[in-house]
């Protein structure tokens, strides 16, 4: 908009039309002095040649004359510098910049500026031409006055020449009294000298040339003044308008800055309230953590006491009978056979109890070993039958077993299964006076239901939700022999962990007076499994979560170990994160499926049946087929270091933390270039040398900067995925890199490592506070800096 | 005289039997409930001189049947002894409180419950008298 502030054909009328003042302007001057030199010739002719008596004040007048048109021009010439014409050529360049507005703001004026009307040089350069002749007109006026006849000639002919020059002018109208006055009196006072009419026709007391001179007079006075009066004017406005205009910029840049603060202010609003949000969010996590924790806190307080309470009961009898048969040694036979058949009972309830709050505990801490195996579940059925009829029999109640024709093919913890279904008989025989017990088996869809169904007490219904609870125990009314048949407490709690760590779920349904079933159910496997590792690789409809995309062959794990249950929780978890997994119960077995599938990544046991997992690793590492699929090893026996020497890319020590060891599986099968750039920062060569080869070896592409300028110019421009910076460099230090690119949103994400040979805890602290991620001593060696940028690209490609 | 009445409640058969059997041994007379509600119709009923009460027990707890024992004036000369398996602090306190005399706790001695019984005899002997004679 600035530069083409004026319209092009406007720019150009007004150029033309300046340009055609010009003209007109000289064409006057000459035409001014031509007739001075003309009328002057005439002059000297009449009186030498015809004699004729031409007053000396006619030379004397023409003279000045003639002396004064060169002061006219010297005056339209200032006042054409004066009025900066060069400007009218190039409006857009007439901005007042010198009053130090900034680039930035001149649009905001410029179109004010190019607006003709509040200035308009050519304008008043016409204005004052046109007074200049006025002013002309009248002096002339004068000096035909004086000059009588004579003067009136000369007038005339140069009003014709004035006119003929400044015919289009369109001010020239503005003279037209002057002009006409001047011309007619001027005629008048001509044609007298030159005898076309006798002196003094009309008036007798005024002689002609004075009337002339008069009217002249009268009417060039507001002719004249006003364009001068106007010429005063224009000078004094257009000074007001320069300043005004300088205001306006100055107007207009202070606006940018209100608005520049505006912004900024609300900027840091922003900044203080998403800060506040974010602490506020941090404080709630706490602050339910916290709740979490004190939920946890009191349900083992109370799991506790429980556990106290229900310890002591049983040993309170056993403590009382023996101490009885001691104290009364000479009690009859038949009281003392009871005395300890009682604290024979309770010493295997106590037994039970501890079994229970044993199996609780270890399910809850994650140690309870599963022995997962293909199981039928109609057999598990057949023998909980056996057991439980003669025991139902003996109270008098009918029982029924009900399986319904199916597979029943499970992956489960036989001993485990057991005992929920002797749990629930056991219960079903505690609660039911009379009628029936009935157990039965169908398989809904892919998934079979068992059910234990009774004609006992039942459940009230406000209790339903509670009896799973740890220790919750429904009234005991409903128990038959309370010390027959007292439980712990647990065996549902039990229960129920045991039949989701199958996957699968138990409930109850109940009616108080009419019975209970408990129902639960476990997934079935597909029928006709053939060898589960050939199934694994080539299988399209895999089960759980192994949602592969299709044609994009997802990495191949293989779990080598002897344990078929932590076979089967890596390949749950692995499935679960898109991996096709591969089992092999033994190093041979790995070996013999490496040759046929070449799996993505190996996870290694290192106490197999036929040979140690080293063995294997080395094996595997020394052909050269297999030589660079990774191998994570996963084990009991902390040896790292060997594992290491022999080409492990991993080392996880058993019980299995999975989530690192999905973080690590993940690292490694995370298709390269993988790791992305990582710009190193250290003035000292060999340090960044060794640095930058670790990370290529890794797989990093790496990059490095001498310096803090350097580093910051590289991240700016790269944005790398991490930085590792060193702290005292020359120049600009370590610590104001961190805070630059901290500051800067461009560089303020990117992750720092500082990695220094100052380790006390006050660089520590600033360094941290500074916003670095992590502090290294240069001392802790490459592993640990490559373990600690593993971790934080990790995290990076977690928060993706 | 006759020989002290002593009353316990406690769900747990076992409990009830071992004691029964030592304080008749012992010479004392025993009545037993099995739960609150029982024990607080026979300790109304036949004004044992102590009460040995579980805590926690069908129908009504321990502290329920105390506080009833202790509001009403007929019985204010029960002597009640909770018999509390949790030996937990808050227990004590709150066993206290509601007008308990004392507690033991599980797992006790029959011994204990012995010693205790003794004490409250002997030390009641010289107020119960009137009673017990007229």
């Amino acid at each position: 908009m600035s530069g083409q502030a004026l319209a092009t054909p406007e720019k150009t009328a007004l150029l033309s039309e300046h340009e055609e003042l010009m003209t007109r302007i000289k064409l006057t001057t000459t035409a001014r002095r031509l007739t001075i030199g003309i009328f002057a010739a005439v002059m000297l002719g009449l009186r030498v040649l015809a004699g004729v008596e031409v007053p000396t004040g006619v030379f004397a007048a023409l003279a000045a004359w003639f002396g004064f048109s060169f002061v006219l021009d010297y005056f339209v010439e200032v006042d054409r510098r004066r009025w900066h014409v060069p400007a009218i050529r190039r409006p857009d360049a007439w901005t007042p910049l010198a009053t130090g507005a900034t680039p930035d703001h001149v649009p905001r004026y410029a179109g004010m500026l190019a607006d003709p009307d509040p200035i308009d040089p050519h304008r008043a350069l016409e204005n004052r031409h046109v007074a200049y002749l006025v002013l002309e007109l009248t002096l002339a006026t004068v000096v035909v006055h004086y000059l009588g006849g004579v003067g009136g000639l000369g007038i005339l002919l140069y009003l014709v020449v004035i006119l003929f020059a400044n015919m289009f002018l369109p001010r020239v109208k503005g003279m037209a009294v002057t002009l006409l006055g001047s011309a007619f009196f001027s005629g008048l006072a001509a044609a007298e000298f030159l005898g076309v009419i006798r002196p003094q026709p009309f008036f007798a007391i005024v002689r002609i040339r004075d009337l002339s001179y008069l009217v002249t007079m009268i009417a060039a006075l507001p002719m004249g003044l006003f364009p001068i009066f106007g010429y005063s004017v224009s000078i004094f406005s257009d000074a007001l308008q320069r300043k005004s205009i300088q205001l306006q910029a100055m107007f207009h840049q202070l606006q940018g800055y209100v608005e520049e603060l505006a912004r900024h202010k609300t900027e840091l609003e922003d900044t203080v309230a998403a800060r506040t949000r974010d602490l506020q969010a941090a404080y709630d996590e706490l602050k339910h953590a916290h709740r979490e924790l004190q939920a946890l806190d009191e349900m083992k307080s109370s799991f506790l006491a429980n556990v106290s309470h229900e310890l002591r009961t049983p040993l309170t009898s056993i403590r009382s009978f023996s101490e009885i048969l001691l104290t009364y040694p000479d009690e009859d036979r038949g009281s003392q056979l009871e005395f300890i058949q009682i604290i024979n009972h309770e010493s295997e309830r106590l037994t039970r109890l501890i079994n229970d709050v044993l199996d609780v505990a270890k399910i809850e801490s994650g140690r309870m070993e599963w022995h997962l195996a293909e199981v039928r579940l109609d057999e598990l059925l057949h023998e909980a039958a056996r057991t439980a009829r003669p025991l139902l029999a003996d109270a008098g109640l009918e029982f029924s077993l009900r399986i319904d024709s199916g597979d029943y093919l499970v992956e489960a913890d036989r001993d485990r299964i057991s005992q929920v279904l002797g749990n629930l008989l056991n219960n079903a025989l505690k609660f039911t006076k009379q009628g029936e017990v009935a157990l039965a088996l169908c398989r809904v869809g892919n998934v079979a239901e068992i059910v234990v169904r009774d004609t006992g007490v039942g459940i009230p219904a406000d209790k339903l939700g509670k009896i799973f609870d740890k220790f919750y125990q429904v009234s005991e009314e409903g128990r038959l022999d309370g010390a027959k048949t007292a439980g712990t407490g647990l065996g549902l709690a039990i229960c129920k962990e045991i039949v989701e760590h199958h996957g699968g779920r138990l409930w109850v349904e109940s009616e108080l007076g009419v019975g209970s079933a408990f129902h639960f159910t476990i997934r079935c496997l597909a029928p006709r499994l053939v060898a589960r590792a050939e199934a694994a690789v080539g299988r399209p409809d895999a089960v759980g979560g192994s949602s592969r995309k299709a044609g994009n062959a997802s990495p191949v794990v293989m779990v080598v170990d002897d344990e078929p249950g932590i076979r089967r929780s890596l390949r749950v978890l692995l499935e679960r994160e898109g991996y096709g997994v591969v089992e092999a119960g033994s190093g041979r077995e790995a070996i013999e499926l490496c040759k046929q599938h070449r799996p993505d990544l190996i996870t290694m046991d290192v106490l197999l049946p036929d040979a140690s997992g080293f063995n294997v690793l080395e094996e595997l590492k020394n052909r050269p087929s297999t030589a660079d699929i990774p191998v994570v090893m996963v084990s009991v026996v902390d040896d790292r270091e060997r594992g290491a020497a022999l080409g492990a890319s991993g080392y996880v020590m058993k019980p299995v933390d999975l989530r690192e060891l999905s973080r690590r599986v993940r690292a490694l099968l995370t298709p390269g270039p993988h790791h992305g750039k990582i710009l190193v920062v250290d003035d000292d060569d060999a340090t960044a040398r060794s640095i930058e080869a670790a990370l290529l070896r890794e797989g990093y592409q790496a990059a490095r900067a001498n310096n803090a300028d350097e580093a910051l110019r590289f991240s700016r421009r790269e944005r790398p995925d991490l930085i590792i910076s060193d702290l005292l460099m020359p120049g600009v230090s370590g610590f104001d890199l961190l805070r630059t690119l901290r500051q800067d949103p461009i560089t303020r994400e990117i992750p720092v490592v500082v990695l220094t040979g100052h380790t006390d805890r006050e660089t520590r602290v600033t360094a941290l506070s500074l916003g670095a991620d992590r502090f290294i001593a240069k001392d802790e060696g490459l592993a640990s800096l490559l373990a600690q940028i593993r971790d934080l690209m990790d995290m990076d490609g977690r928060a993706d | 005289m006759d020989p002290a009445l002593v009353l316990v409640a406690d769900d747990e058969p076992f409990i009830l039997r071992s004691l029964a059997f030592v304080l008749k041994k012992e010479g004392f007379r025993v009545e037993t409930a099995v739960d609150g509600v029982e024990a607080l119709e026979r300790i109304r009923a036949s004004r044992p001189r102590v009460v040995f009460l579980d805590i926690m027990m069908p129908r009504m707890n321990g502290y329920e049947v105390c506080s009833q024992v202790k509001a009403d004036p007929r019985l204010r000369d029960t002597h009640v002894v909770f018999l509390t398996a949790k030996g937990q602090q808050i227990d004590k306190v709150r066993g206290l409180i509601q007008g308990a005399d004392d507690y033991i706790t599980k797992p006790f001695s029959p011994r204990a419950i012995l010693q205790k019984v003794r004490e409250v005899v002997s030390t009641s002997r010289q107020p119960l008298r009137p009673y017990g004679t007229s």
